[in-house]
């Protein structure tokens, strides 16, 4: 569990020109790790995932003397960074006239491709479930299974509603579920 | 906002590359990051003045091009009229009196239509 005091004495350091550097090297080191699964499970690919990492910290050094939050946003403005990066990542692989979601088959290719599992057939069958939502039921079902975050904070992350992101929630279980039981003689 | 420890499902790197792998990209971070500004700064910069030349050369242009076809037009007018009167003298002084006298008399002769 995070301290808010490590939260605060971030944002001091971050604020400091003295700090400023060694701020964002506490920032890093308590929330990279995190920020990089989050990435990961997004953009699926190992070497998108380091790409986007890198991306998202730049912005979050560049962008931290703007950030006038507290404590206990903080995370939620890290996130959503991340988050803003991996999307963004995701729609340059489209063309002009596509839709985010027309990534997902690309998406689908690389996850069969990489040696991501550790030969959990379930696991498996789980994550090609997941390609075959839209973007934001996808995003949506990551943050609250794998990254365990409440609504309201997916709410502060995303600016969407807690009655969106429970209906985007909802709908990606109920696919999901429809998914495994047509495939489940696969695993 | 509080975050419960990464998981690390469904990928398998261990936590130690991960580890260093956040550490590469937190020093590039920091060297970049000045760099992307500065390149900023400096594209925007070129931005404006390419913006600032194009309004110069636009409102210079509008200016002048009228001038210069108010000098350039009548030069030419000039020039072809001067070079008919000098063909028109040349001619004149080349023939005889009496030939110079047949063009003063002469006359258009009206033809029956057919």
């Amino acid at each position: 569990m995070e301290s808010p005091d490590t939260d605060s004495r971030i944002i001091r350091m971050l604020r400091s020109e003295s700090m400023k550097e060694n701020g964002f090297r506490l920032l890093t080191k308590t929330y990279g790790e995190r920020l990089y699964w989050h990435i990961r499970r997004i953009v699926i690919s190992h070497d998108d995932a380091e790409d986007v990492l890198q991306e998202t910290f730049i912005q979050i050094f560049t962008k931290s003397a703007t950030f006038k939050g507290n404590a206990e946003q903080l995370a939620a403005w890290l996130y959503r960074i991340a988050l803003n990066e991996a999307l963004m990542h995701l729609r340059r692989q489209t063309h002009f006239f596509q839709s985010i979601d027309d990534v997902n088959p690309l998406l689908l290719e690389k996850l069969e491709a990489a040696e991501t599992h550790d030969g959990d057939a379930a696991e498996r069958l789980l994550q090609k479930a997941l390609l075959q939502l839209p973007t934001t039921q996808r995003t949506t079902f990551i943050m609250r299974y794998y990254d365990e975050m409440t609504y309201e904070q997916m709410a502060a992350i995303t600016g969407k509603s807690i009655g969106t992101l429970k209906t985007n929630y909802h709908y990606a279980t109920e696919r999901i579920k429809q998914y495994i039981q047509a495939h489940h003689d696969s695993i | 906002m509080t975050v419960s420890k990464p998981s690390s499902k469904p990928f398998s790197e261990p936590p130690a590359y991960v580890e260093q792998l956040v550490e590469r990209c937190t020093e590039n971070a920091l060297r970049q990051a000045p760099l992307r500004q500065q390149h900023r700064r400096l594209q925007l910069r070129r931005r404006f003045m390419a913006a600032a030349a194009s309004i110069v050369i636009i409102v210079g242009v509008g200016f002048t091009l009228p001038t210069l076809r108010q000098q350039l037009l009548p030069t030419a007018q000039t020039a072809a009229m001067q070079a008919d009167a000098n063909a028109l003298e040349n001619y004149l002084a080349s023939i005889s009196d009496e030939e110079a006298q047949l063009l003063t008399d002469y006359e258009v002769e009206e033809f029956v239509e057919y």
